[in-house]
C-alpha cells in the first residue's frame, strides 16, 4: 500500500518528466507506442487477472488448470507470458508484500508460480483477485520490439493455505501488493502482439519513466545483444547480482566431482561443452564455447527433475531432464546446451524457408519441456526430434540472424517446420480466442505416441462433456417436465377449487334474486398462487433450475464438440 | 451435489398446496315461516282454530304446506283439511303445486325461452282459471285472467311495470299511480281506496246505496311475516302489484253483510295491521266507529311472533332458522 502511494505521489512528477520529455517534432512511433501500451493494459488488466481468477475457481477441473497454466506461457490462444521462464516474485505468500525483504521473497517462474497460486489459494466460487490503478510506461524501442512496463496494484481477496507439519492454516489477505510487470511487444503480420516477461514488486527508486535495477534476469531476447543502459541494482537479488564478466572460480569450495563426462554442444554454433556432475556439484570440464566458461558449481535447488547449480558469483547451471543444460550467467542472457547423442537422427536437408521467420527466442527450452503436456506422465518420452543434435543449421535471412540471440536457434528439421503456432496444433484450450502467437515460430511436430496420449486426454474430455451434457440435459428436461406436471396438477386441482367455489355462489346468486332479506356474500376464491404455495414455487423453481441446467447441458455438448474438432483437426 | 439436494426439495413441497375449506352452501340462515296457528274467539267465529305448517328444502323454498281447521263446538265442529306439495326442476324453478283435499287446486307454471313466467293453469273445484303473462323487455307489459272457457275476465295493462289500466267484466277501474283509486260496479255498488306513501290501503269507502262502510287501516313498522319466505324464480319481482286490493282477512267478514270488497289485486307491500277503524254512514249520518287494534309481539329480527286482536282473534307465527 506504501508503494501504491509512492507511486500515486509520483504519478504527477512522471506525467510532467513525460510531457517535458516530448519533443515538438512529432514521434514516428508515436502510433505504436499508443497501441503497445493499450495491448499491455490490456494483458495484464483483462488476460493477467482472468487468469489468476481462473486458477483459483472451484469449478475449474484439474486437468483444465493445468492446460491453462500450460497455455498461459506456451504458444496457444491464450498465451500470457513470453515463455516458460518469465520470473514472478512471489506474491502468493501473504507475508510477501514489496521487495523490501528479498530473503524472504522467492522467485518463481510463471508455471510454478501458477501451480503454487493454484495449490495455495483457496478454490472460490467469484473473482477475488483484482487489478487495479493500471499505469503504462512510455514503450521503449529494444531492436525490432518494445519493452513496456505496467505498474498496478494487486489485491487478492481470498485466503492463502499454509500448510506445515501436515496441518493447515488458512491466512487472510489483509494488504494489497505494487506490482511491476515487464511486457515485450513484437510485430506479427502488423499487429502487436505483447506478452509478459516478468512481475516484480515495485522498487522504491522505480517510476513509470525510470525502470529498476535489472534485479532479475529475464530471459533472453534480443534486447541481450544490445542491452539498454541501466543503472546497477540497488538492491541486489541472490540470483542476479554478479556481473555477466565474472566467471565461475576454479573450484573455491574444492569441490570434488563424482560422475561420467557427458557432452553437449551449443546449438548456435556447435561448439560442445562437456559436463559432469553429481548430487553435490558439477563441473564444466571444458568448453569450446564462447559463453560457457570452465568452472565448478555448487547444487542448489532441486525442482521436479530440474537441478540448479550455482557458481559463487550466481551464475547457475540448470540441468533439465538430464538432456538441456541452461547457462544463466550472472546479469547475462541465457544460453542452452543440449545433450550430444549418438547416433545423430537423420532429418532431411530441406532448407528453410526464407520468410520473415524468427524462430522462437525460448525455442529450445520449449522443445524440451512442451512434449510433456500438463496431464501427461512424467514418463512420457521426450520428442527425440527436439533433442537430437542438427544436422544443419536452417536458413534464416540475415535481417533476422542479425536480431537473434545467440543461444535461441533450434534447428528443427524443416520437415517438421511450419509457421502454424506449435502447440495450437496439439493442445488447445476449449476457448474461442484466435490464435495469435507472439512469433510465427516454428512448429515442432510431436511424437506419434505423445500425440496419441494427448489425443486420449482430450478425447476423455469430449466424453466427460458430453456424459456431463447428457445428465444435465436429461435433469434439465426432468426438472422442466417435473415443474410442468407440478404446475399442471396445481392448476387442475385450483381448477376444482374454483369450480366448487362456483357452485356455491351461483347458489347463492339465485338465492339472493329471490331473497326478500337480502343477507350474505358470494365467496371470493384466492388467487392460484396463493391457493398453490409453497408447491407453486417449488414448481417455479423446478422449471427455472431445470432450464438452467438444460442450458448448460447444451453447452456442455457445445465444449465436447469445440474439443472434439480440435482432436481431430 | 446442491443439484440433487435441490430436487429432493423441489419434489417435497411440489405437492403442497392451500386447500382452503369451501362450504357446501353459502346462503345465509334467515328466518322462514314455519307455521300460522290461528285461534279465533271472537264472537261471530264461533270457535275457529286453524294451524298452516310450511315446510322448507336446504334452499329455502317451501316444498309442502297443510292446513287444519277446526270450527263449532263439540258437537257441532266442521273441520276442513288440505296439504300441498310444491314441485321444482333442477334450476329450482316452480313446475306445480298441488292441494290434497280443500279446495283441491292444482296450478302449473309455465316459462318461456328466458325462463320468465309466462303462464298459470289453475284447475280447482270452484272452476278452471288461466293467468298470461306478456312481457315487453323485462318488465311484464300484461295480466289476464280467463275462466275455464277462456274468456278473459281481467285484464290489466302496464307501462315499465307499473299498473296503468284495469279492465273487468263486472264493472269499471280508474287507475292512479299504479293504484285502482275506485270501482264502479254494475250493480251500483261502488269503492274508492286510499294508500300510503308505501303502497299500503289505509282506507276504503264501500258504497251501496244509501249505506257508506267506511274503514281506516294503520300498520306497525315492523317485518310483514309473509316475508319470511322466497319469492318464486322466474316470476316478476318484485311482486306484481295489480293495485293493491287486497283487503285484509279480518274484513271477509264484512264483505258477507253487503260491502263489496272483491279480492281485484295484490297490494306489493303489505304490513302488519296496528288497528282498523269501521264506522257506518247511513244517510250520510255516522255511526260509532269500531276499532280493532292489534297487540303483537316479534322476535330479534323484528318479525311478528304473534299477535293478539282486541275482538278475541289470535295468531302465532312459528320460524325456522331465526336466530
Amino acid at each position: 500500500m506504501k508503494n501504491g502511494y509512492t507511486l500515486l505521489l509520483l504519478l504527477p512528477a512522471m506525467i510532467a518528466t513525460s510531457a517535458l520529455a516530448q519533443t515538438p517534432t512529432p514521434d514516428p512511433d508515436a502510433k505504436d507506442k499508443s497501441e503497445v501500451r493499450f495491448l499491455a493494459k490490456k494483458r495484464i488488466e483483462s488476460d493477467l487477472q482472468g487468469l489468476y481468477n481462473t486458477l483459483t475457481f472451484d469449478d475449474v477441473g484439474e486437468f483444465e488448470r493445468e492446460l491453462v497454466i500450460k497455455n498461459s506461457y506456451l504458444s496457444s490462444t491464450n498465451q500470457v507470458f513470453y515463455n516458460d521462464d518469465v520470473l514472478i516474485e512471489d506474491d502468493i505468500d501473504p507475508k510477501h508484500l514489496n521487495a523490501n525483504d528479498p530473503a524472504t521473497v522467492k522467485n518463481w517462474r510463471v508455471g510454478d508460480y501458477l501451480k503454487e497460486l493454484d495449490l495455495r489459494y483457496a478454490k472460490t466460487t467469484s473473482e477475488t483477485i483484482r487489478f487495479s490503478n493500471l499505469q503504462a510506461s512510455i514503450p521503449e524501442r529494444k531492436g525490432d520490439h518494445y519493452e513496456v512496463r505496467m505498474f498496478y496494484t494487486s489485491k487478492f481477496g481470498g485466503i492463502y493455505m499454509l500448510k506445515s507439519n501436515g496441518k493447515t492454516t488458512r491466512l487472510y489477505y489483509d494488504q494489497s501488493t505494487s506490482r511491476v510487470a515487464t511486457l515485450r511487444a513484437d510485430k506479427i503480420d502488423g499487429k502487436w502482439q505483447v506478452l509478459i516477461t516478468q512481475i516484480l514488486f515495485l522498487r522504491p527508486t522505480e517510476t513509470l519513466n525510470k525502470p529498476a535495477p535489472a534485479v532479475v534476469a529475464v530471459m533472453p531476447t534480443v534486447a541481450a545483444a544490445t542491452p539498454p543502459a541501466s543503472p546497477k541494482p540497488e538492491t541486489p537479488r541472490k540470483e542476479t547480482a554478479a556481473s555477466n564478466a565474472k566467471l565461475p572460480a576454479a573450484n573455491p569450495g574444492n569441490l570434488a566431482v563424482g560422475g561420467a563426462e557427458q557432452e553437449f554442444y551449443q546449438p548456435t554454433d556447435n561448439a560442445p561443452v562437456w559436463f559432469k556432475w553429481d548430487l553435490k556439484a558439477m563441473q564444466v570440464v571444458r568448453s569450446e564455447s564462447a559463453q560457457i566458461p570452465a568452472g565448478f558449481f555448487r547444487r542448489g535447488s532441486e525442482k521436479g527433475r530440474s537441478y540448479t547449480y550455482y557458481a559463487p558469483d550466481s551464475s547457475r547451471m540448470v540441468v533439465q531432464q538430464k538432456d538441456t543444460i541452461r547457462y544463466r550467467p550472472a546479469g547475462g542472457a541465457e544460453v542452452s546446451l543440449l545433450r550430444k547423442l549418438a547416433p545423430k537422427p537423420t532429418v532431411a536437408e530441406t532448407p528453410a524457408p526464407e520468410v520473415a521467420f524468427q524462430p522462437p527466442a525460448n525455442a529450445n527450452k520449449m522443445a524440451a519441456d512442451l512434449p510433456k503436456p500438463a496431464s501427461m506422465s512424467a514418463a512420457t518420452p521426450r520428442s527425440a526430434t527436439v533433442t537430437a543434435p542438427p544436422t544443419k543449421t536452417p536458413t534464416i535471412s540475415p535481417v533476422v540472424a542479425q536480431s537473434l540471440p545467440p543461444t535461441i536457434s533450434l534447428p528443427a528439421p524443416a520437415a517438421t517446420q511450419t509457421t502454424k503456432p506449435f502447440i495450437a496444433s496439439v493442445v488447445s484450450a476449449p476457448t474461442a480466442r484466435v490464435s495469435t502467437g507472439p512469433v510465427a515460430k516454428p512448429a515442432t511436430t510431436l511424437g506419434p505416441g505423445l500425440n496419441n496420449t494427448m489425443k486420449a486426454e482430450q478425447a476423455k474430455m469430449v466424453k466427460r462433456y458430453q456424459t456431463q451434457g447428457w445428465l444435465q440435459l436429461a435433469a434439465g428436461v426432468a426438472g422442466l417436465v417435473g415443474g410442468y406436471l407440478t404446475y399442471s396438477s396445481l392448476q387442475r386441482d385450483y381448477g376444482t377449487y374454483k369450480a366448487r367455489v362456483e357452485t356455491v355462489n351461483n347458489e347463492y346468486d339465485i338465492w339472493r334474486e329471490m331473497a326478500r332479506q337480502p343477507a350474505g356474500q358470494r365467496l371470493d376464491p384466492v388467487g392460484f398462487n396463493s391457493y398453490a404455495s409453497p408447491g407453486i414455487f417449488a414448481a417455479y423453481g423446478a422449471g427455472l433450475v431445470g432450464a438452467g441446467l438444460a442450458a448448460n447441458g447444451v453447452l456442455r455438448f457445445g465444449k465436447a464438440k469445440k474439443v472434439k474438432k480440435q482432436v481431430w483437426k | 451435489m446442491k443439484q440433487i439436494f435441490l430436487f429432493t426439495l423441489l419434489a417435497a413441497v411440489a405437492g403442497c398446496h392451500q386447500d382452503p375449506a369451501v362450504p357446501g352452501s353459502i346462503i345465509p340462515a334467515t328466518c322462514q315461516l314455519g307455521m300460522i296457528e290461528t285461534i279465533d274467539e271472537s264472537t261471530s267465529a264461533n270457535g275457529n282454530t286453524s294451524a298452516q305448517t310450511s315446510l322448507y328444502n336446504a334452499f329455502g323454498s317451501v316444498v309442502s304446506e297443510s292446513f287444519r281447521r277446526r270450527q263449532g263446538t263439540a258437537t257441532t265442529a266442521t273441520t276442513a283439511t288440505w296439504d300441498a306439495r310444491y314441485t321444482y326442476d333442477a334450476d329450482k324453478f316452480l313446475t306445480a303445486y298441488e292441494q290434497t283435499g280443500g279446495p283441491g287446486i292444482r296450478e302449473t307454471y309455465q316459462y318461456d325461452g328466458t325462463k320468465r313466467l309466462t303462464k298459470v293453469q289453475r284447475t280447482a273445484a270452484g272452476g278452471n282459471q288461466t293467468v298470461d303473462y306478456t312481457y315487453s323487455g323485462d318488465k311484464v307489459s300484461e295480466y289476464t285472467v280467463k275462466n275455464s272457457a277462456g274468456v278473459a275476465t281481467a285484464r290489466y295493462t302496464f307501462a315499465a311495470g307499473i299498473l296503468t289500466g284495469v279492465t273487468v267484466s263486472n264493472g269499471s277501474a280508474t287507475v292512479t299511480g299504479g293504484k285502482i283509486m275506485s270501482r264502479a260496479y254494475t250493480d251500483g255498488a261502488s269503492c274508492t281506496y286510499q294508500f300510503d306513501a308505501q303502497g299500503r290501503m289505509t282506507g276504503l269507502d264501500s258504497t251501496r246505496g244509501t249505506a257508506k262502510h267506511q274503514f281506516v287501516f294503520s300498520y306497525d313498522t315492523r317485518n310483514y311475516a309473509p316475508n319470511a319466505s322466497l319469492q318464486q324464480r322466474g316470476w316478476p319481482k318484485p311482486d306484481l302489484d295489480l293495485g293493491g286490493i287486497n283487503p285484509v282477512s279480518a274484513l271477509t267478514a264484512l264483505a258477507t253483510s253487503g260491502v263489496r270488497l272483491d279480492q281485484l289485486g295484490n297490494s306489493r307491500l303489505a304490513g302488519n295491521l296496528a288497528s282498523v277503524t269501521y264506522r257506518l254512514f247511513t244517510n250520510g249520518v255516522a255511526g260509532a266507529p269500531v276499532v280493532t287494534t292489534y297487540q303483537y309481539a316479534y322476535n330479534s329480527q323484528n318479525f311478528p311472533r304473534g299477535f293478539s286482536r282486541s275482538d278475541g282473534f289470535r295468531t302465532k307465527y312459528y320460524y325456522t332458522n331465526c336466530p
